[in-house]
């Protein structure tokens, strides 16, 4: 996938800290145009020239190394899977007033969701009563 | 058609004014930070939350599961790997013996026949171990939940770490629920809880 000269092109165009961290998070350099920075701070990028088919829009995220693909906006995953040609920064989104806040998934994390019961129990829990024993 | 070349020409100010178009997303910082480790009491922990990192870096990265595929998502468990989603960059290998395997990926439905044989193979399993439920028979019966021969989910008969939904869930879904189980590894805490009794 990546030749060293590749990634030494890559490394001069981006810059050696750019080039760190691309490397501790995608094993891998890319110099590409910044398309946009959405709400959490995660930066698009593209470059149709010099990447392959698939693999010219790319994010770099703004949390630690193990980011995950959820901590992408809905409106940025429909670029990044192309949906749409054009980022959303360029797009009138017309957002319904219902629309809800956008979370990355939270398992794992403090705000997990916790499934709770509304209904009575069915089923009332057994309480034995044994006799003692040897007597 | 306006390309995102256009865009670029702006300057970067125009791009962070973008921001607040977006921005009506609210994330709650405190909320998304992972159950990880906690800050170090001591000398001591401190040196154990290392370790323990270690110890969960090694595991996370050569996952080893065991297959068992019962219908059609051990299809969809194909497919990660092959080379589109190639499990084996994750140091992921499929390993048809339950005695070398970390992960049993249960992908399919789970029938009264084959429970005992599902309860073995778990049994035979070396801690630690997880189970990863596929799909939605082996998550809670799914289309077979009101057949008499079907168990209503693989949870009854083994303990479930990670729940990929799906009927049957593409492999892309799978792999998220591989690297679900990734950041589950990544929070365990072996020395440092044994320190800590």
């Amino acid at each position: 996938m990546s030749t060293i000269g590749r990634t030494i092109k890559n490394l001069m165009k981006v810059g050696p800290a750019n080039a760190w961290r691309q490397m501790n998070h995608i094993s891998d350099t890319k110099a590409g145009t910044l398309v946009g920075i959405d709400a959490l701070g995660n930066k698009y990028f593209e470059n149709t020239v010099d990447e392959y088919y698939g693999r010219e829009r790319w994010v770099e995220f703004a949390s630690d190394k193990h980011a995950e693909a959820s901590e992408i906006p809905p409106e940025w995953h429909m670029w990044m899977s192309k949906m749409s040609q054009e980022p959303p920064t360029a797009i009138d989104l017309n957002r319904p007033k219902f629309e809800i806040p956008f979370t990355p998934n939270l398992t794992g994390t403090r705000g997990a969701y916790k499934p709770y019961n509304t209904m009575l129990p069915k089923v009332d829990a057994w309480e034995p009563s044994v006799k003692a024993r040897g007597q | 058609m306006l390309a995102a070349h256009s865009l670029i020409k702006q300057t970067p100010q125009a791009l962070v004014q973008t921001r607040s178009l977006a921005t009506d997303l609210q994330v709650n910082k405190t909320e998304v930070k992972d159950l990880s480790f906690g800050k170090p009491n001591n000398a001591a922990e401190y040196i154990l939350t290392n370790v323990d990192k270690a110890i969960n870096w090694a595991r996370q990265g050569s996952i080893w599961p065991m297959t068992f595929g019962l219908a059609c998502c051990a299809v969809e468990m194909m497919h990660i790997a092959a080379s589109r989603y190639d499990q084996d960059r994750l140091g992921i290998v499929f390993r048809a013996s339950p005695r070398q395997s970390d992960v049993m990926i249960v992908a399919g439905t789970l029938t009264n026949k084959m429970a005992p044989a599902l309860r073995k193979v778990y049994d035979q399993m070396p801690e630690p171990r997880w189970v990863i439920s596929m799909g939605s028979c082996a998550n809670g019966g799914g289309y077979y939940h009101y057949s008499y021969a079907v168990v209503r989910g693989c949870d009854r008969i083994v303990p479930v770490d990670i729940y990929v939904p799906g009927c049957p869930p593409t492999a892309e879904a799978l792999l998220y629920g591989v690297l679900q189980l990734q950041k589950k590894m990544r929070r365990t805490k072996t020395t440092t809880l044994w320190y800590r009794q």
